[in-house]
Order: C-alpha cells, then sequence, then structure tokens
C-alpha cells in the first residue's frame, strides 16, 4: 500500500487483527516464560476465538501471523522466519518467538494494568504506523464524514443498468457531495473527490459492473469507488477500503475513535477522535507520548448541558420520548466521547433521584441498533427511547 | 418512448384511482381513506382499541351495516376499516392511534398493542372455513406488518422481548433465542389448560424467538392446510404468547365475512365452533385477560349465527339493543357529502396514481358532478367508487377531460347505479354456485 506524498512515498501495513489480540498473545509469551513458537501462538489464539472455526491445522495462521510480524514490527517480540502461506505451515510452525525487553515490559502492564497497556500500545502504534498516525491526525483536525453507499436507491435503481459510465460517475459524486455539503466539506477536497470518483469508476469499467446483484454492486461501488475517492480528496496515505476499515476499528478498540451513522441531521457515518493526546495529535512531526482519554471524568461535567441541548434536537415535540441512538450519536460527537462513556454518565445521572430540574425516563427498545452500532445499556437495562422532563 | 395515455394527458393521473370491483383485499394496494368515515373511525377505535385498556377487560364486539330491506348490506366498507386499521396500528404498535384517541404519550407507549385481520372464505384454495385456519392466519398477518421502515413486527417484538428479559436477569446474553422458548414453555405450565408444543409447532416456537424472520415466514409458508386447520389456534396462543413477552397489552383481533362460514356450513359445525370460540378464545388464556374478538356481522349472518351464540351463553351483538352500544359499531357509510367528497379527492390526489404536476382537487369532476354521484350510489361506499371508476373509464373512451352535470346524465347514473345493484347479486349469486367451488 503506497501513496505518493509530497515529498516520499509512505508505506505501512496494518495487521488484520484485534488489538486485544496482539496484547493477549504478548500476555501468553510472558507466560510461557517468554519464549513460544509459532504454532503455540496459533493454537492459543484458536482456543481464544469466540467464532467457530473449522478445526483445521490451518486455522488463523493468518491472524497469528500478523499478531506476530506487528509485535515484531513494534520491537516487542523477535521472530523467526514465520509462514506467509499454507504450503510453509509444516516447516515454519516451529518458528520461535521471544519476548524482548521492552516486550516483557508491556506484557507486565497488561498483567496489571490491561487499561495502560492499551494506552502504551497505543502510543507505540502512532510512532510507528504512519497510516494509524495519519488517521489520527486527520481526525483531531475535524470528525471525517463518510457518505455510505448502502443501498442502489440512494443513486435511482435505474443508475445500476446505466451504459455511460460519465453519468455514474456523476451521479455517484452528486449524490455524496449534497450529503457531504451538511458538515464542513471543503471546495478544495470536492475537486479531487470528483476526480478520483471518475477515475475509479472508469478502472472499474461496465464489464465488472454489469452481472453483479444488487448487494455486490453496491459493495463494489462502496468499496471501490466512494471509500478510496474520500481517502484521496482527504489526503490520506492508504486509499483501500480494507485499510481503512482496520485502522478504524483498531482507533476504536483502542478508544481513540468512534464512528456513528445515527446522527438526525446528517445522513452521514461521522467518525470522531474520543481523546487526545500529548503532544497534541495535530503537530504530525512530533512523537506521541501520552494518551488522554475523554472518561468520564471528562464528560461528566458537560454532560447534562449536552444531553439537554441533544434532547431538544431530536425531541419532536420537545418532552416527548426522543430516539436514544440519535441523542447518543449528537451528545458523541459533541463531547468526543465513546459510547460507553455516554452511557456511564446516562447511567450515573439516572441513578441518582429525579429532581425538579431533572427527570430521565427511559424506555425499552423495540428495534435493533443501528447497523455498526452497539445497544445502550445501563446495567441490564437497554433503552430505545429517551425523555427528559424538567419542571 | 411510450405514449402518455388519456388519463396522463387530460388529469395527470398514473390510471384510474378508483377501483372496479372496491372490494376489499387485505393484500391489494388500495387508496385507504379514513376521514370518509368520518366520526365512526373514533367510534371504532374507541371501543374496540382503547376500551379494553381503560377497562382491563377484553371483549367480543361486532361490525354492522344495515339497510332495510337488504339482509347482506354489503359494500360499506367494513373490511377496509377493520383490515386497514389492523395494519395501522400494527405499524407502531397501537401508537398513533392511541395519541389520536386522546391518549397521552406516556400512557400510548405503556400500553402497546397489536391487532389483526382475517377473513373466513371457504372458497380460497385451501379455504379459511373454520376456527383453527382463521387462527392461524390471524397470526400470518400479524407478521406480514412492518413499521414504516419497513422493519417488520416479529423483530421489533422480539427486540423488546430480549431487552425485557435480560432486564428481569432472565435471559444472559448469546442466549436471548432459548430463553424466548423457555419463558413461553413456562407461561403455558402456568396454564390451566396447557398444549403441547411438539413437532411443528416446537419448531414455530424456535423460529420466533430466533432473529431470522425470513426464516419464520418460510417456515410458515411451508406449513400444510391439513395441520394448520386443526392446529391453528395453538399457533396463535404460541404468537400471543410471545408478543406478552414483548409487553403487547392487548390484541384486538378482527373477524370477517362470517356470513361466508356461516352460508357454507352445517348447523351442527357453527355451534362446535362458538363452542371453540368461547372456549378456547374467550375463556382460556393468553386470550381470556387480553385479547378481543370483533365480528362483522350483517341481519344474514347474525340470524345463521345467532342459535348457537345464545346456547353457548355469548355476549348479544345485536345493532339495535341499546345494551349492545359499548360493544357494537353500525356502519353508516357515506351519509354526507362531505365524506364523499373526501374520499373522492384523496383517491385522485394519491401519489400512487396522481403525477406531480396535477393539481389538488377533484377534477376532473365537478362539485355538482360528484355530488351526483353521491345520492344516486349513498351511502355504500363500494357503489360510489365503482360508479367514479365507470364514470372515468367512459370519459377516456370518449375523450372527454370535465366530468360535469352534463357527461353524467340522469340516465347514465341510473344505468351505472343499477349496474352495481347487478354486480353485487351476481357475485353473490356466484358464492352460492358449487360449481365454482
Amino acid at each position: 500500500m503506497q501513496k505518493e506524498s509530497k515529498d516520499q512515498k509512505v508505506t505501512d501495513s496494518i495487521p488484520r487483527v484485534a488489538v486485544l489480540q496482539i496484547l493477549q498473545v504478548l500476555h501468553h509469551i510472558a507466560d510461557s516464560g517468554g519464549k513460544s513458537t509459532f504454532e503455540k501462538v496459533r493454537l492459543f489464539l484458536l482456543q481464544r476465538s469466540q467464532r467457530a472455526t473449522p478445526s483445521s491445522r490451518f486455522a488463523m495462521y493468518t491472524i497469528a501471523r500478523d499478531v506476530l510480524i506487528d509485535l515484531q514490527k513494534l520491537q516487542l517480540v523477535q521472530t523467526g522466519i514465520l509462514p506467509r502461506t499454507q504450503s510453509q505451515m509444516e516447516s515454519l510452525a516451529e518458528a520461535p518467538c521471544e519476548l524482548t525487553e521492552a516486550g516483557h515490559s508491556l506484557a507486565e502492564v497488561y498483567k496489571e494494568r490491561p487499561g495502560h497497556a492499551f494506552d502504551q500500545l497505543l502510543v507505540t502504534w502512532i510512532n510507528n504506523h504512519p497510516y494509524f498516525h495519519a488517521f489520527i491526525v486527520r481526525l483531531h483536525q475535524q470528525p471525517l464524514c463518510v457518505p455510505d453507499i448502502t443501498s442502489v436507491k440512494q443513486l435511482g435503481s435505474e443508475v445500476r443498468s446505466e451504459e455511460n459510465l460519465n453519468t455514474l460517475s456523476h451521479r455517484i459524486v452528486d449524490h455524496c457531495l449534497k450529503r457531504l455539503s451538511n458538515m464542513p466539506f471543503p471546495r478544495t477536497k470536492e475537486e479531487p473527490f470528483t476526480h478520483a470518483v471518475g477515475e475509479r469508476v472508469q478502472e472499474l469499467g461496465r464489464m465488472t459492473l454489469s452481472g453483479l446483484d444488487a448487494k455486490k454492486w453496491v459493495d463494489t461501488i462502496q468499496d471501490k469507488v466512494v471509500i478510496p475517492s474520500l481517502l484521496t480528496a482527504e489526503e490520506l496515505p492508504f486509499t483501500d477500503a480494507v485499510t481503512f476499515q482496520h485502522v478504524l476499528k483498531a482507533a476504536k478498540d483502542f478508544f481513540a475513535a468512534s464512528w456513528t451513522a445515527s446522527h438526525p441531521e446528517l445522513s452521514l457515518r461521522v467518525i470522531f477522535s474520543t481523546c487526545d493526546f500529548q503532544p497534541p495529535a495535530i503537530d504530525s512531526q512530533a512523537s506521541i507520548t501520552e494518551v488522554i482519554h475523554h472518561g468520564k471524568s471528562f464528560a461528566a461535567p458537560l454532560f447534562v448541558a449536552a444531553l439537554r441541548s441533544a434532547y431538544s434536537r431530536v425531541a419532536k415535540p420537545v418532552g416527548s420520548y426522543a430516539d436514544a441512538y440519535a441523542v447518543r450519536a449528537i451528545v458523541c460527537i459533541d463531547l468526543q466521547i465513546q459510547p460507553r462513556v455516554f452511557a456511564a454518565c446516562l447511567g450515573d445521572l439516572m441513578s441518582t433521584d429525579p429532581t425538579p430540574e431533572l427527570t430521565i425516563y427511559t424506555e425499552l427498545p423495540f428495534d435493533s441498533p443501528p447497523p455498526g452500532e452497539d445497544y445502550i445499556e445501563i446495567d441490564r437495562n437497554r433503552i430505545g427511547l429517551l425523555k427528559l422532563a424538567s419542571s | 418512448m411510450p405514449l402518455k395515455s388519456f388519463f396522463q394527458t387530460a388529469w395527470d393521473l398514473n390510471g384510474n384511482p378508483f377501483s372496479g370491483k372496491a372490494t376489499y383485499a387485505e393484500d391489494s394496494q388500495i387508496v385507504y381513506v379514513p376521514e370518509m368515515f368520518g366520526s365512526q373511525r373514533e367510534e371504532f377505535l374507541r371501543k374496540f382499541v382503547q376500551a379494553p385498556l381503560e377497562n382491563g377487560q377484553p371483549l367480543i364486539g361486532a361490525v354492522w351495516s344495515v339497510v332495510p330491506g337488504d339482509p347482506k348490506a354489503r359494500g360499506f366498507g367494513k373490511s377496509t376499516l377493520m383490515g386497514e386499521e389492523a395494519k395501522r396500528i400494527n405499524q407502531d404498535f397501537g401508537f398513533a392511534t392511541l395519541i389520536h384517541l386522546g391518549v397521552s404519550e406516556t400512557d400510548a407507549r405503556a400500553n402497546p398493542v397489536l391487532a389483526s385481520y382475517v377473513s373466513f372464505n371457504t372458497k380460497a384454495n385451501e379455504g379459511i372455513a373454520n376456527i383453527d385456519a382463521a387462527c392461524f392466519q390471524l397470526v400470518r398477518f400479524l407478521l406480514r406488518c412492518a413499521d414504516a421502515k419497513g422493519v417488520k413486527t416479529h423483530l421489533r417484538l422480539r427486540e423488546r422481548a430480549v431487552a425485557k428479559l435480560l432486564k428481569e436477569g432472565n435471559a444472559v446474553k448469546d442466549q436471548e433465542s432459548r430463553a424466548i422458548v423457555m419463558a413461553v414453555e413456562e407461561r403455558f405450565r402456568q396454564l390451566a389448560v396447557t398444549i403441547d408444543i411438539r413437532n411443528l409447532l416446537e419448531e414455530f416456537l424456535m423460529h420466533l424467538a430466533s432473529p431470522d424472520t425470513d426464516a419464520l415466514e418460510k417456515f410458515l409458508s411451508t406449513v400444510g392446510a391439513w395441520h394448520h386447520n386443526r392446529n391453528g389456534l395453538k399457533y396463535l396462543q404460541l404468537f400471543v404468547a410471545f408478543a406478552e413477552l414483548a409487553d403487547i397489552q392487548h390484541f384486538t383481533f378482527f373477524i370477517d365475512q362470517v356470513e361466508d362460514f356461516t352460508s357454507e356450513s352445517q348447523p351442527s359445525k357453527i355451534r362446535k365452533n362458538v363452542k371453540i370460540i368461547r372456549d378456547a378464545l374467550l375463556e382460556s388464556e393468553p386470550f381470556a385477560s387480553r385479547a378481543s374478538f370483533v365480528f362483522q356481522l350483517h341481519p344474514d349472518a347474525y340470524r345463521k349465527l345467532r342459535d348457537a351464540w345464545t346456547h353457548e351463553d355469548l355476549h348479544d351483538l345485536n345493532y339495535d339493543s341499546p345494551l349492545n352500544k359499548p360493544y357494537v359499531v353500525v356502519l353508516k357509510g357515506l351519509d354526507n357529502f362531505k365524506a364523499a367528497c373526501l374520499l373522492a379527492e384523496r383517491c385522485l390526489n394519491h401519489p400512487q396514481y396522481a403525477l406531480p404536476e396535477r393539481e389538488r382537487g377533484i377534477h376532473p369532476f365537478t362539485d355538482s358532478s360528484l355530488e351526483k354521484v353521491w345520492q344516486t350510489t349513498k351511502p355504500r361506499p363500494r357503489w360510489f367508487i365503482r360508479v367514479l371508476h365507470d364514470l372515468l373509464e367512459l370519459a377516456k373512451d370518449e375523450r372527454v377531460s370535465v366530468l360535469d352535470e352534463k357527461f353524467i346524465n340522469p340516465t347514465k347514473l341510473k344505468a351505472l347505479s343499477s349496474k352495481m345493484q347487478q354486480d353485487d347479486e351476481e357475485e353473490l349469486e356466484d358464492q352460492r354456485d358449487d360449481r365454482l367451488a
């Protein structure tokens, strides 16, 4: 994955794994006396996996490989030659892995204070993964808005049979820019976005798109056109949808960012930062040394005002029940907090006695949470609707 | 480029917005104009949706249409009112309906309700000819409904049921389906009359408990007539128990075309099914505490049903008894021109038919010509709609753009309305003729 920047090519490799898996493997190697093998790591990951994986001697090998490659890149582990393909599994299964001193130290932190270990790893990631660093810097400028295409109807169902690729490009551009106009999407980005959409549609060509069923067609437009074009316009060093997805997932795992598509006034997926750094992340040259999360203590003093404001924007009329997911979206974006911090702050408010100034009513949901988002849960209570009352 | 039709060029319409048959079929995309029923719509909803919640007790009720000298009294909109209001209620579990009736938002949220509709139809393929068959179709109606975003009722109920079970500590994450099944089974264990949940019924329960609505619908479509004609009641019992988990406080079941059931059944069968109505639907859980049954009646149907009804000591549903007023709605039809005008206007301007450039209003009809049609066909909405349909077709044929009093002359009107009456009688004849069974 390479992108021409002004001065130099920036390359990176974001592992297709969960951050938790990286720390768990580190801990596992530490527990094994600081030494292990590729096969043992693979079996450890298999055992931990909650998904139903087939019992095969290759199951989870790509994840084991990606985890160890990343740990090596971060100088937390030293490994022998790792298998790159299934055919190499036999001969390289016993490839050794050994913790470095830094790896031992981080494993120790993980054992005592897992949250701190995540933060240390986050700092290491930012300083060693340029794609991730660029993404975090971008989020600290302002939220990143994505005009996801999830249905043919968004572009008009007749567009699937459109022969003229220029017409298809224009339709995509018009639709996306219209949605992006609700946010500050500078004109300086519109042109590169438009140009990139045109290029990508031409690259795909008529042959690729014809014959696809509706779902595959939509996925292709989203992953091969919209996302890469947006990333190009945003001048990020990576432009493929898979890398974007993994960067985003890692940011969420680290509690460095979150996203929502439930903002009632924006028909966009909004990705926003949920922590600060020292030195500030906006300074893209300096190495990060510290993470400052926007936790409950950060949000609590601001929460009531933000909740009231969000509720008044969502409830129609004010005084009636409002969609809790929409309220959560507004509050989380405004305060730049994780959804679970929202739930924690809301839970604290609800656990206190109602006051004349604020009484909170909730209803259980009839609807599932929006795609990609979690339930709003306080203790065992799922919240679908919210009402604020004050005298 | 296809040629524009006369409907498009003269009237800015996509087609004829009035149905030629104007008979209700729950699957058809009819233009439903609730205002055409005037204050009777509120009366209907108050009696059959709000009152059971207020009283804490379900009821049995009836929707009548009565025309002196016409024991069938068809075409008053009974089926349309029952079927379409049931769909509306199910869109949001009765929230908008209760708010419309003046219930507070808090109370409306705390009292989600459901409604269903079934029409006895002995002539249909795998006809609905007994209570079990009717109950099975009541379940299918409920599961066909969706909210404004297209999310099916089943999924929404399941979501709520899971949230409630989790809150009560009766479910753990990732084992929600199992928790629902156990909760329903436990419900039936507590009842005096249990049902044996095995084989297909067990499969139905598992599908209800799972989030896969498509699989549930596929399953129901494969349940054969032989089975559901004998077990349909159990399907409804299971569904009601499932919906109870989701806090549904009340069900209103509308039973249509009772005359179809009575006309095709021997007295012994009528008695048997009325007994089932009493024993299983009215006096046993899970229905006894939260399910109201509203029957569509006219004099002919009630006459045939009456003996069995009285024998089972069921509440009298006669329309002319003042004591029955809380349980009975007698539809008056289009008894004033304002309602008729509103019906025509809504149909003519419905987004399904009106092109964007069409101006609102009743054109190509004029006020006076429309009133003439109403005068001739009142009070039956069905006749009114059919005549309007035929007039548009005639005008299209003759290339007449304005349907004024000159076009809608008395001779034409008389011929059309006689045709309506004849069509109705022929329809009845068809239903009586065994060769068409």
